[in-house]
Order: structure tokens, then C-alpha cells, then sequence
């Protein structure tokens, strides 16, 4: 409608963003931007994709979001927000997870000319990543974390992709530190919202999540049994909580009494724990009265009490409508792990935490803020005419990457696009799609296809994820029809049983008959030695004891790239996300 | 809403200035000169992060070019007047934010101080840099960004006489004074023997391992040699973090960083400057008699028996209470030497000043619009300058012709780049690819692409917020951006 303008600047090129289908994984802090500039940009379709709902604390940046949308579904609402903005882009708003291949088969994906990633965790950006690399849809990526942001532009196989530069993994803890010995407050929290909170309010514990002596990283006896016998101990407490009365908090008591003091004291007959170790002291205080406390403040011990039991009795409460999980923006839930941290930290004579900090860990809280998510979305959306360019190699040459800078000279950086990394976990891997009739064929009718078709000198391999299908040691499935094992949307891996030919992955679309793809798998590569990472830097730039501080992952795995102009190399930064967790709690 | 309700909506960014910084936000008052694309884009990001009160200055009526690249005005609005719409459409973004429509022309404006000193900041979207206007601001020392966009280019330029900055958020290495032990410390060292080394924090070890050498050795371990006797510590978590962070043995803690030495070096009039100053001054006297700086105090976590490193934490933040009250009293009598009232120098700010003595910075301005030695070969964001020095061309031939310069204005246009280039006598040949950058302006005829506005407004907003909370370190003060190369860069303007 309006592309007089937009002529001016792209010439002709208006015309392909008017007659392509764009796909936006994402409708938070950088998807509202997104799609206010795709909108601009004159896109001649834009789908919204989002599984979330509205809340409170998205409005400080999510323009597209008022008071009252809050619990809305985030991708409808953004749709209707710019209905009345006088655009002529098709909108199309699904409300639903990205991963779900019944909702989005790999057909959904394939209409798209571009795929724009404005997501929130890593799991998804790796899903995404790996449907571009089946559907050679070229990807935009983007993320920020506070005033920090990356756009990085990804034509499968030919640049870099999402997985190329590994990323870091989230922490985790020992399980005795976590229930026996927590030394930091990180412990504390970890133990209240990770064990504490399911175990009081979580649906029926299942045997899988039942405490099993071998998970226990002790080859203290006295303290496994310890622990086994508190968990079964949790579970009457469990059952004291599902038949609270409304009005009666007698039933907290005997939490506190059973969780702060008699744990406390069994741990402590442990000798062997406490050698090199303070004891802990079982709690003795009594609640004090509360009204409104301030995050910001550190509560007193008495104060945390008297918070805990009354955000106990009132999740206790909630229960009878229906589950409750923990949610840092849920107050009640997250006031009780905030008072259960703190009680624990202060039996252990570990410093507390005010709200506000404990909020941030419990909840993989990254700091976001509008300003960073316009500028990133602003450079997604504008890296996204160099897709119409006619070669691929002049959509790769004129791409770059954006990312944060550390020199005052770049507000941000940017750099060409690097290279696919030789030894990527999931670009450097064969793939292609099988089209299949799923209920017409075994097993072992594929494995004979896939046999013939590759030039397999002997046996395979055929895997789901992490459950084999076949192998020669276990060929109990052989004449099962293929759909009673896997269904539409899985990935497969074939895995050559002479070890002669490169593994191969084929993600199974619905079909009639069984097509396999045109595909040269290549021999296998030798793995090198894993040489150790020696020399540690000398340097006096030490890393961060802030959760939310980005840790530089580059290190001596990805390729070195210059920015322009002679910045001098630069480090790359770990991909980041609005909201990405950092630590697994 | 109450305390409560605001702490969750702004949640996510007051992780980043806390909530002295959002309670400045919420007082502030900015002004923004032309509700054009990159004007709204800004304001959009400053109403959502809670801004107080926004002035829109603007007497367009909106046009079709409004509605094809400002998300903020609708059909409707069409030859209505653009400020009111935009203010409207902008308000409805966040309740906490007034966004207020002024209509009085911005000519007369200029002859009103009292307008403008109401001003916290003041950002002025339209091509011209408006010399008037900077002066006026300049003495009235509020800060003024000038950001524009044509095409595929913007710009964003500060105007600020100087800017102290005390929460700079800049991360640096640990301050643990390795190498500078005092007296409760060395006694704290002393009292852990061999059997309770494995529960104590890193930092005493890296103490005991640098000490031991300087007394076999009588100079610095390096990194290395640290590593090699610390590995014979046994093999517990606090030592492997010891070893990771052994370069701590290698730090002076007399060493000032580059900028920080510059800064003490200063000569300003106490009696007239900001209080910013007289801490500097207290802190160069400080640092005199004790060769290092106040303690900012803070440990970092580290592996550690819990008793431990409370302990080592208490004698830190006790050496940080010391110093800070040593440098109080200095401060107190500085102001009083120079006959200031002593209500100035709050607790809060010194508590703040201390704590981040190692890390402040500042800026000094220009009432410049251009100098001359930036267009030379050796600038390394010369393309960047030239889009500078486009924007100023531009300017040029649209106060002359009262219209923005087309394709078929290339000759015109060049020829005012050169005898505009001729009023700065070093310049003696056209700079590297300024014809492409002109020519590159001259097919955008003046209009706006609504991305390059977002993006833009994105970072005129982010450093308006820097202004806003004095948190965080501004540009300095000069940046363009490059839509064709996907580049931005800044330089400072002397």
C-alpha cells in the first residue's frame, strides 16, 4: 500500500518482500519489534507463532501488550494490536509450541521463505536451527540480554549455524549439597524450589522422581539413609497439606517442626558430615507479624517464618482448584521458596537473600529492557533483504553478524558471516527428509531401503532420539510396522555398523509410499584426539559472579573472526536470550 | 499502582539500574523536537520503561509519509496534527508516562529559556542540528541528542557540557589487595594453618602463596610460578578456583587504570564545580597517603567453609567501612575549605562513590557541530564520519531550497560537500567514499525507512536512559549508522 517509499530505498526488491511468507518464532521483547518492522517492511504474509500468555512484567517492553491483555495468548494478541496500523500483510497468529509436530509438521514449515527466531531458551533456538537445516529455509536468530544483543543470519550449510559454537550448559548440583551440606545461598534456593516446593505441592511423586540411593553422589551410608528416610517422612507431610482446612494452620507447624528442626537434627547425628564442616541449628523462632514487606529489604529470620506459613496455607488453598507449579511471577509460590531458602540458609549459617535477588536465581531471570530489543529486532528485520539478493554467495557476502560490543568506538559489532563449523553436532551431520507411509512399512523394509539406497556394506544402526529401533544385537522390532515405534515429525539415526560411512539423520514426513532422499553420505571421520585446553589466560579479566554475566564460550573451539574495519579480533559471545536460562535449577 | 505492582512491571530492567534508577526514570521530563518515525521510535522505548514526562514538540499534520513509516499514527489521524496523534497513540503505551503534545512553534520556543530548562533532556529529530538550540541548552546544561535518519543512514549526536559518572557498571577484576595486606587481614592469614587450608576461600591462599615467594624471592610471583605452588595445596575446590584466578598475584593494587589517573588529574574550581569533583579531589588525597584506593569492600563468592568466608567478608567490609569514613572526613573538610555547604555531600552518594572509585569516567562535550580532523585517512570509522558530514550537506541545501535534495540534485549537492569541506582549511581532497554516501542520501529524497527509525531510536533511547539514571557509560559523543554495511560507529567530536 504504502511502498512508494519503501521503492525509493529497495527498488524493486519491494516487490519480493510483497510476495513472500515470512514465520516468526517468538512474540515477546524482540517479537513485538519484529513484527512492527516486518509489518513496515511490507511482508506479504507474517506468521506469529507463540506458546505463552501475557504478564505483567512483559509490559515494560512488549509494546504491543496492555493491563488488560495480561493472560492473554501473546501471538493473538500481538496480531490484533496492529490490526488497526494500516498495513496490507496477510497475518496469521498461532498460539501453540513450536515444537509440537502435530501442530506444526514439517509441511508448516516449508511455506516459508524465511524463518525470523525471536525466542526465549536455547531449546527451542536449537529445534528451530535444525528445521532450517532439513528445510534450507535461510534463519535470522536473535537475542539480548539486558543492554547486550545478537542478530546472527544463517543460510543452512553454507554459514555458520545456531549449533556450530557450543553453548554453555547449565549448572548443576550434587544432590548432597543440594539436601545435606548447601554452602551458598544458590543451595538453598535450588532445595526449595527444585525439592521442597514438588514434593509438598507436586502432583503424586512418581517412582522416577522417588529419591533412589544411587543418585546419591555419597559413599556416606549413614547419610543416604538419612535422607531416604526424610523423603518418605515428606510424603505424610505431603498428605497434611492436601487436607488442609481453610482457616486452620496447625498443619504448617508440623511442616516447620519436620523440615527445619528434626532434618535438621538428624543430619546433625551425622558426625561425619560436620568434621570440616558449621553445624547447622535446627530453627527456634516464632513467626512475627507481617504486613507488607519490601523485596528490596532483607527480611528478618522471624519475618521469612511468618511468610512461609502464610504462602503455605494459601498454595495449600490454591490446590483444591487444580495443580500449582512454581512461577517467579506468581507471588505466592515464589514467597515461599523465597522464606524456605532463607530459613535453610539461615539454619546453615549461610547469608539470606532479599525477594528481588532470589526472584532473579530462582526464576533464570535475564535482565531485559525495549531499547535493546529495538535495536535487535531492527537489525533482524533489515538483515532480512539480503535473503532476496540472486546468488547465495552474494546473500552470504553482503550478511553480517551483529553483536555487542565492547569498544567505544562500536556501539555494536559486526562481522561477515563465518563458515560452518567442520565438526558442528548439526550441520556438519547428512540429512534429508524421508517421505513415509508410516502403517505400510516395517522396520525392516526400511533398513533394507536405506541399505540399498546409501551403499551400507553391511548392517545399520536405526535410532529415535535415545531409543534404538534396530540394531544387529537387538532385532526384536524387525517386522513391526514403523508406526507403532515412531510417528511424523521424528528424526532418525542411521548409524553404519562397519563404522565405514558418516551417520546419517532422516526426519520422517508423511507420504505414501517410502522415498528416501538423494543424499552422498560420506565416509566416516576419524575423531581427533581431544587435545587438553592448556594455559589458562594470564590475563587479569575474570569472569563474572553475576548469574546473569554472559561467560565467554568462544574460547578454543569456534572461528576466530575479525570485525570490520580493523577492530581486531573479537570474542564471541554466547548466544543470549530474552529470557534464556542460565542456570538450572 | 503500588510499590509492589511496579516493582514486578519493571522487574527485568531494574535488574539493570535497580530501583534508584527506575524512581529517576519516573521523574524525569525529556522534550523531543518533531514527532517524525525516529522521534516516536524513541519515545515508544522511554514511555515503556517508565519515563515520566515526555513533551512532544511538533506542528506538522500527518501525512501520507507519517503513516507509511511511523507505526504511531493511523489513517485516521491523516492532516490531523501530528503531535497530538503520536502523543495519543504513544500514551496509551504505559499509564505511568505522560506523553504531552506542544504546538507552539519551535522557532518561538527558542527565545523561551524557561521552556526548556524544565528539561531533564532534550532530543531533537530533525536534519538540522539547530546551533541556537545547542547553545541555549549548553548553558542551561541540559543535555541534547540530535538524531535524524534518511534511508539506509542515521545519526545520533551528544550534546553535553560534562558528564561525571560514578555507576558506571564497568566489570574489572576483583579488588582483593593480594599484595597490600593490612593489618586485620594479615592476622586473619596468619591464623589459618595447614589443617584448615582446605576451607578457606581462594583469596587466602593466593595471600600465603604470594607472600611465601616475595619473602624467598623478593619480587612478584608470576601467574605461572603461583599456579605451580598452589597446586601443591591439595586438590579442593578453593584451590582449583585459586589456580583459576592465581593472575590476582600479578596485580598492584597501587596501579590506577589509565582513565582514572587522568581524572585526578584535573584541575577544576572546587568552589564552583559539582560535588562529583570534590570527591575526586578527596579521593586523589586519600590515595596519596595510602597508595592505593578506599576499599570498595566486596568479595566475591568463593568456594568456601560458610564460618570462613563470613569471617574474611567481615574484615573486608570492615576495611571498606575504615577507609570510607576516612574519606568522608576528607570530603567534608574539602567542601568546607571551599566554603560549600555540607549538605551536599549526601552519605548515600559517598557510600556509591566508594564503592565504585576504581571505575568512574567522564565525559567532556562539544558545542561543535563538526571538526575538521575527523574526515582524514587514518580515522578508522571514516564511513561512518562521511554519512556524518552527508546529513550536514543535506541540511545545507534544504535550508537554502526549503525541500529535501533529490537524485537530480547530485551535482548541487556535491558542490556544497566541497565548499562546505573548503570552510575547514586542512581538508585537501574528497574523503574516501563521501560521493557514494551522498548519492546513497540523495535516493532517499529525505524519507524515513521505518526499520533504520527503530533500530535508531533504539539506541537514542538507551543512552537517553543512561542521561536519565547517570548509570552506565554514554557514547562519546558522536555515532552514525550504516544500513547498507550493517555498521554502526561512533567517534568522539573534539
Amino acid at each position: 500500500m504504502y511502498d512508494s517509499h519503501l521503492r525509493k530505498i529497495f527498488g524493486n526488491q519491494t516487490d519480493q518482500f510483497r510476495q513472500s511468507k515470512v514465520l516468526m518464532v517468538g512474540a515477546g521483547g524482540i517479537g513485538c519489534e519484529l513484527l512492527k518492522d516486518l509489518l513496515l517492511m511490507n511482508y506479504g504474509e507474517i506468521h506469529i507463532l507463540d506458546l505463552d500468555t501475557i504478564d505483567l512484567s512483559n509490559l515494560n517492553r512488549q509494546f504491543l501488550f496492555r493491563q488488560k491483555d495480561i493472560k492473554k495468548s501473546k501471538a493473538m494478541t500481538a496480531q490484533q494490536a496492529v490490526s488497526h496500523f494500516n498495513h496490507s500483510s496477510k497475518l496469521v497468529a498461532h498460539h501453540g509450541n513450536i515444537m509440537d509436530t502435530n501442530m506444526f509438521p514439517l509441511s508448516f514449515f516449508t511455506q516459508f521463505d524465511i524463518i525470523f527466531n525471536a525466542l526465549d531458551n536455547l531449546e527451542a533456538r536449537f529445534y528451530v536451527n535444525k528445521i532450517a537445516l532439513f528445510t534450507k529455509i535461510p534463519l535470522i536468530e536473535s537475542g539480548t540480554s539486558g543492554l547486550k544483543g545478537q542478530v546472527q543470519p544463517i543460510y543452512p550449510y553454507e554459514t555458520e549455524c545456531f549449533a556450530c559454537i557450543p553453548k554453555e550448559q547449565p549448572k548443576t548440583f550434587p544432590v548432597c549439597t543440594i539436601r545435606s551440606t548447601p554452602s551458598k545461598p544458590i543451595h538453598c534456593i535450588t532445595w526449595a524450589k527444585n525439592f521442597l516446593f514438588p514434593q509438598l505441592f507436586g502432583d503424586d511423586v512418581s517412582d522416577q522422581e522417588k529419591l533412589k540411593p544411587q543418585d546419591i553422589e555419597s559413599d556416606n551410608k549413614a547419610e543416604i539413609e538419612a535422607l531416604l528416610k526424610e523423603s518418605n517422612e515428606l510424603l505424610d507431610l505431603k498428605v497434611l497439606v492436601n487436607q488442609a482446612v481453610p482457616g486452620d494452620r496447625s498443619f504448617v507447624s508440623k511442616i516447620v517442626e519436620k523440615i527445619f528442626k528434626e532434618d535438621i537434627e538428624r543430619l546433625l547425628r551425622i558426625e561425619t558430615l560436620w568434621k570440616t564442616r558449621e553445624k547447622p541449628e535446627p530453627l527456634k523462632c516464632e513467626p512475627s507479624e507481617i504486613e507488607l514487606l519490601d523485596g528490596q529489604e532483607l527480611w528478618t529470620v522471624e519475618e521469612n517464618l511468618a511468610l512461609f506459613i502464610d504462602s503455605t496455607c494459601k498454595i495449600s488453598q490454591r490446590l483444591k482448584q487444580g495443580p500449582v507449579d512454581f512461577d517467579k511471577d506468581d507471588e505466592d509460590t515464589l514467597d515461599f521458596v523465597v522464606s524456605a531458602a532463607n530459613l535453610r540458609s539461615y539454619i546453615f549459617h549461610i547469608p539470606m537473600k532479599t525477594k528481588f535477588e532470589i526472584k532473579q536465581i530462582a526464576g533464570n531471570i535475564i535482565p531485559a529492557v525495549a531499547t535493546t530489543n529495538a535495536i535487535m529486532a531492527g537489525f533482524s528485520a533489515l538483515s532480512s533483504f539480503h535473503v532476496f539478493h540472486a546468488t547465495m554467495k552474494e546473500k552470504v557476502s553482503k550478511s553480517r553478524m551483529v553483536y555487542d560490543s565492547n569498544q567505544p568506538t562500536r556501539f555494536v559489532n559486526t562481522s561477515g558471516l563465518a563458515p560452518k563449523n567442520p565438526k558442528c553436532p548439526a550441520c556438519s551431520v547428512t540429512r534429508g527428509i524421508i517421505t513415509v507411509d508410516l502403517s505400510r512399512f516395517t522396520i525392516d523394509e526400511l533398513r533394507k531401503a536405506i541399505i540399498d539406497k546409501y551403499g551400507y556394506s553391511d548392517d545399520i544402526g536405526i535410532a529415535e532420539g535415545a531409543r534404538l529401533l534396530y540394531d544387529y544385537d537387538f532385532d526384536d522390532n524387525l517386522e513391526t510396522k514403523l508406526d507403532k515405534v515412531c510417528s511424523y515429525g521424528n528424526v532418525l539415526f542411521i548409524s553404519d555398523a562397519a563404522e565405514e560411512l558418516d551417520s546419517l539423520e532422516l526426519l520422517v514426513d508423511r507420504g505414501n509410499d517410502l522415498e528416501l532422499p538423494e543424499l552422498e553420505v560420506p565416509a566416516k571421520m576419524v575423531p581427533e584426539e581431544n587435545k587438553e585446553d592448556e594455559g589458562e589466560e594470564d590475563d587479569l579479566i575474570m569472569e563474572g559472579d553475576d548469574l546473569t554475566t554472559e561467560s565467554d564460550i568462544n574460547g578454543l573451539h569456534g572461528p576466530k573472526r575479525k570485525a570490520e574495519d580493523g577492530a581486531g579480533p573479537v570474542k564471541k559471545k554466547r548466544q543470549v536470550a530474552d529470557d534464556v536460562e542460565v542456570i538450572e535449577l | 499502582m503500588n510499590d509492589n505492582e511496579v516493582n514486578s512491571k519493571y522487574d527485568r530492567q531494574m535488574r539493570l539500574w535497580s530501583s534508584a534508577g527506575q524512581k529517576r526514570l519516573a521523574g524525569s521530563a525529556v522534550c523531543v523536537i518533531e514527532a517524525n518515525a525516529v522521534a516516536c521510535e524513541t519515545v515508544k522505548n522511554l514511555v515503556l520503561a517508565g519515563v515520566g514526562r515526555i513533551v512532544l514538540v511538533d506542528s506538522e499534520r500527518v501525512s501520507e509519509e507519517d503513516l507509511a513509516t511511523n507505526f504511531f499514527v493511523v489513517a485516521e489521524d491523516t492532516d490531523k496534527l501530528r503531535g497530538e496523534c503520536a502523543a495519543k497513540h504513544l500514551g496509551e503505551l504505559n499509564p505511568d508516562s505522560a506523553v504531552l503534545h506542544e504546538k507552539t512553534l519551535f522557532e518561538s520556543l527558542l527565545t523561551d529559556p524557561s521552556f526548556w530548562s524544565q528539561f531533564d533532556c532534550v532530543v531533537n529529530c530533525r536534519l538540522d542540528p539547530c546551533v541556537c538550540l545547542i547553545d541555549l541548552l549548553w548553558d542551561l546544561s541540559v543535555p541534547l541528542l540530535h538524531v535524524h535518519s534518511i534511508g539506509l543512514y542515521s545519526l545520533v549526536r551528544l550534546y553535553c557540557e560534562e558528564r561525571t559518572m560514578v555507576e558506571t557498571h564497568s566489570s574489572r577484576a576483583d579488588d582483593l589487595r593480594i599484595d597490600a595486606v593490612w593489618d586485620e587481614l594479615q592476622e586473619y592469614v596468619d591464623s589459618v594453618d595447614e589443617a584448615r587450608l582446605a576451607q578457606v576461600p581462594y583469596c587466602v591462599l593466593l595471600i600465603k602463596v604470594y607472600q611465601k615467594f616475595m619473602r624467598e624471592h623478593g619480587r612478584r610471583p608470576s601467574t605461572k610460578e603461583a599456579r605451580q605452588r598452589l597446586a601443591q595445596l591439595g586438590d579442593g575446590e578453593n584451590v582449583e578456583e585459586a589456580i583459576k584466578k592465581a593472575a590476582l598475584v600479578t596485580k598492584r593494587s597501587s596501579e590506577l587504570s589509565e582513565e582514572l589517573a587522568k581524572l585526578m588529574q584535573e584541575k577544576v574550581d572546587l568552589s564552583t564545580a559539582s560535588s562529583f569533583w570534590i570527591l575526586v579531589e578527596a579521593l586523589k588525597q586519600f590515595y596519596k597517603k595510602h597508595g592505593v584506593l578506599p576499599l570498595s569492600g566486596s568479595l566475591p563468592d568463593m568456594a568456601s567453609n560458610t564460618e570462613e568466608y563470613l569471617k574474611l567478608q567481615g574484615i573486608y567490609r570492615a576495611k571498606h567501612e575504615t577507609d570510607k569514613e576516612e574519606f568522608t572526613k576528607l570530603a567534608l573538610q574539602l567542601s568546607s575549605q571551599h566554603n560549600r555547604a555540607a549538605d551536599q555531600i549526601a552519605q548515600s552518594g559517598i557510600e556509591l562513590f566508594v564503592k565504585n572509585c576504581s571505575v568512574l569516567e567522564v565525559h567532556r562535550g562539544s558545542k561543535k557541530v563538526w571538526s575538521s580532523d575527523m574526515l582524514s585517512e587514518s580515522n578508522p570509522v571514516l564511513q561512518n564520519t562521511n554519512i556524518y558530514f552527508g546529513f550536514l550537506a543535506l541540511n545545507t541545501f534544504y535550508k537554502e531550497h526549503k525541500r529535501h535534495a533529490a537524485q537530480k540534485d547530485q551535482s548541487e549537492v556535491r558542490a556544497l560537500a566541497i565548499s562546505e569541506l573548503c570552510r575547514w582549511e586542512t581538508l585537501k581532497s574528497f574523503p574516501d567514499g563521501l560521493e557514494l554516501v551522498l548519492d546513497e542520501l540523495l535516493r532517499a529524497e529525505g524519507t524515513a525507512l521505518h526499520n533504520v527509525c527503530a533500530l535508531t531510536g533504539g539506541i537514542a533511547s538507551q543512552e537517553i536512559i543512561k542521561i536519565l539514571t547517570n548509570q552506565y557509560v554514554s557514547f562519546d559523543n558522536c555515532l552514525t549508522f550504516d544500513g547498507v554495511r550493517g555498521q554502526t560507529g561512533s567517534w568522539k567530536i573534539e
